[in-house]
């Protein structure tokens, strides 16, 4: 499946880069930049999203832009579900984040909305939730309604956009959490799989007609990825895939077959995110029109 | 009227919620912003106020699904249970609409404030603010809410955002 397995193990030992977005909500990008590099940070900004910068200091925790919510520290393979449908959430007058906790992607999409229309932000987990709402005061969110509902029983109501960034065995975030592996088990990503596929069913019904989705998870296994896409286009006429591609971001095609089974073709649109390409975590990323 | 209540009375904490209904609570909230802070209405236009538990008030999206049960609706902006607060997070966001009750810190004075800790000012520290809650600023950076009783500056900063600034 890698291009390059030695790169790929190599990216892995690695520590994730220290990175940030900018709140958009509060601050410029020029602002927090100049702000930053006076503490003698060094700042890279990312090509694929001007919000986004690279620091190589390990103090941006620490730093008055993140006290006053100026900036978000987010890993930037997780800021890519907004950024591959950035125009059509500036359209947007109701958007869904089905599983939004701790929020980087809803502050995003905030950011993204300018505060204005409206985001249901959801999430199964009530613990989880108070971090989420921390976050989104923090970030200045005023257009966001937190509910707190099982994803598949969200009372009926058409969205412009939705958002799953779905649970899954998180394989990806190995570079960030090094015992991932210890409750990674064939069993976990089959159970994961089986509650994605009918997450992702529901969530493309709450879609208006003409609405897209981004399925997108921060795992390596096909089962969790392009085997759920290809679950959604045999189940659902009239669901279609948009080619995701992010300018100055490096990413390959979903697989369209894995373990002696043949997907929809159609699934190659997908997008696959590995860690020694931009230096990021793993993810997966699908874009869907109803 | 006990020493407490009086000691309410004297400073600047907006009117006492008393027999008020919800729209008299959300109207004399954005009127006490205007007047002390210089908060502009319009930037409350297009939202709905609503109010929870305890006198919260949350400035949130005017159009919810009717059919949704409602966890936390937008962005704390005060609590009116008695006197009116202002939220630190309302500061942070608008904090650059505000034109009177500032107070203005030094660096050191921020590096304390922003770990929640309370301090004497200097009344050339006071500039034309006047006793009741004040919006905290270091240059451009709104720092948030404190309460200004004389010289001194009770800090207003929720336990779970204080910070140990490294770099400022």
């Amino acid at each position: 499946m890698v291009d390059d397995p030695d790169a790929f193990l190599a990216a892995l030992e690695r520590p994730l880069p220290k990175s940030f977005r900018v709140n958009t909500l509060k601050a410029s990008a020029e602002q927090v930049k100049s702000g930053m590099e006076s503490y003698g940070f060094g700042l890279r900004q990312m090509e694929w999203c001007h919000e986004a910068f690279v620091s190589d200091s390990l103090g941006i925790g620490a730093t008055l832009e993140h006290f006053t919510g100026m900036i978000y520290i987010q890993e930037l393979a997780s800021m890519l579900p907004p950024v591959i449908v950035k125009e059509e959430l500036e359209n947007a007058r109701i958007v869904l984040d089905g599983c939004a906790a701790p929020g980087s992607k809803t502050t995003q999409i905030a950011a993204i909305m300018r505060n204005r229309g409206t985001i249901i932000a959801n999430d199964l987990d009530y613990e989880r939730i108070r971090a989420l709402k921390f976050n989104l005061e923090k970030s200045g969110v005023i257009n966001t309604i937190i509910t707190n509902y099982d994803l598949q029983h969200l009372p009926d109501q058409s969205y412009d956009v939705v958002i799953l960034d779905a649970p899954c065995s998180a394989e990806g975030t190995i570079r960030k959490h090094d015992h991932i592996f210890d409750s990674w088990s064939p069993r976990a990503v089959s159970s994961y799989s089986g509650n994605q596929r009918v997450l992702i069913l529901k969530a493309f019904d709450l879609l208006k007609p003409g609405g897209t989705m981004v399925y997108s998870t921060c795992t390596f296994a096909p089962e969790e990825n392009e085997l759920v896409v290809d679950h959604l286009l045999n189940n659902r006429e009239g669901s279609s895939l948009e080619r995701v591609s992010v300018e100055g971001f490096k990413t390959c095609n979903g697989i369209t077959e894995y373990e002696g089974k043949i997907f929809d073709p159609r699934v190659a649109s997908c997008v696959r995110v590995w860690p020694h390409h931009n230096d990021t975590g793993g993810f997966f990323l699908a874009k869907v029109r109803k | 009227m006990n020493r407490r209540m009086r000691r309410h009375e004297d400073q600047d904490r907006g009117p006492k919620k008393e027999q008020m209904d919800a729209s008299e609570v959300k109207e004399n909230t954005l009127k006490y912003f205007e007047e002390r802070f210089g908060f502009p209405r319009a930037i409350f236009d297009g939202y709905s106020i609503y109010m929870g538990p305890k006198g919260r008030l949350y400035l949130g999206p005017a159009k919810v699904p009717p059919n949704l049960r409602i966890v936390s609706p937008g962005l704390l902006i005060a609590r009116a249970d008695s006197g009116i607060k202002p939220s630190t997070n309302l500061f942070q966001l608008f904090g650059n609409l505000v034109d009177r009750n500032i107070i203005s810190l030094s660096k050191e004075q921020t590096e304390k404030f922003v770990m929640g800790t309370d301090m004497i000012l200097s009344k050339t520290d006071l500039g034309d603010a006047s006793d009741g809650y004040v919006l905290v600023r270091y240059l451009d950076y709104n720092l948030g809410c404190a309460l200004l009783k004389g010289t001194t500056l009770k800090n207003m900063v929720p336990k779970a955002k204080r910070l140990a600034l490294n770099f400022i």
